[in-house]
């Protein structure tokens, strides 16, 4: 797919948080990333991630980046 | 060594206040602004409109072909000076087209002067929104650059065709200068740098627009 096309990645962070049962307020304290950035992450608005947040993510999260983000073909890319 | 780490935060702090445009910086501009608004067409256009109403001479200069007199006292070396040449003209009943001739020139620069002004307002404006570099700066900041080129490039035609205007009527053997110096070709530069502003700008935007939506 070539990169100027819109992108299919999802983000899962609201499924992580709900089977550790985590708050986004909780997770914003933790990592130190705000809560409104994490809204945007949730709600499938983010565009780019730094990899000190992915990092800081998944060390709280206790997962892998694969685990966070997933690339789904039925998504609509102009969402 | 707490109370020096201290005074050296609070003088950064100052330091770095003085740098940042503040909202007292912003409303001091704006009030600069206004001013140059206000001040240039009530000092300069209103006195001739005002002369044109109440039907008084027209008093207009031009720029003589003839040297003045010789500066006296000098001589030394075998060095001689004269005064340069300007005339100054009154102009006892000038017609419609001669009033409108001699208030040409500043018409356009009050022109000019208000779309700059204004430009200018809305782009600190943006900036002390936290966004120059937006589509709408861009615009800002190309607008501005137009303004300072085509003052650049029109204003010394306008003057030449004020000249012709005013002094066709009333000068025998008339002939008008198109006088052009180096301080003249200032906001042709100033208005190039602009638009190389500008472009900056546009870039900014592009990168902006990069990290939109970066967490």
């Amino acid at each position: 797919m070539p990169v100027e096309e819109p992108h299919r990645v999802v983000c899962r962070l609201d499924q992580l948080l709900l089977e550790r049962g985590l708050t986004l307020t909780a997770l914003s304290a933790e990592i130190g990333v705000s809560l409104v950035n994490l809204s945007v992450l949730k709600n499938q608005r983010a565009r780019a991630i730094r990899f000190s947040t992915l990092t800081a993510l998944c060390e709280a999260l206790h997962c892998q980046p694969g685990d966070l983000f997933v690339v789904d073909e039925t998504v609509d890319p102009d969402r | 060594m707490m109370m020096t780490y201290g005074k050296v935060a609070m003088r950064t702090q100052q330091s770095r206040d003085v740098w940042t445009f503040g909202r007292a910086d912003g409303l001091a501009v704006k009030v600069l602004l206004a001013a140059a608004l206000v001040l240039y067409p009530a000092l300069v256009l209103a006195p001739r409109v005002v002369d044109w109403v109440l039907g008084r001479a027209l008093r207009w200069e031009t720029v003589s072909a003839d040297a003045g007199p010789a500066v006296p006292g000098l001589g030394g070396a075998g060095a001689t000076g004269h005064y340069l040449g300007w005339a100054a003209w009154t102009i006892p009943h000038p017609t419609g087209w001669q009033w409108f001739g001699s208030l040409l020139p500043d018409l356009f620069i009050t022109v000019a002067l208000v779309v700059g002004c204004l430009t200018l307002w809305r782009l600190v404006t943006l900036t002390r929104a936290g966004e120059p570099f937006s589509a709408a700066g861009v615009r800002q900041v190309r607008i501005l650059s137009m303004v300072v080129l085509s003052y650049a490039v029109l204003v010394p035609f306008l003057r030449l065709f004020a000249d012709a205007l005013v002094m066709t009527p009333v000068q025998r053997n008339l002939e008008v200068r198109f006088q052009v110096e180096v301080a003249d070709f200032a906001p042709f530069v100033i208005g190039l740098l602009m638009l190389v502003g500008a472009e900056c700008f546009r870039q900014g935007l592009r990168l902006r627009d990069d990290v939109d939506g970066l967490v």
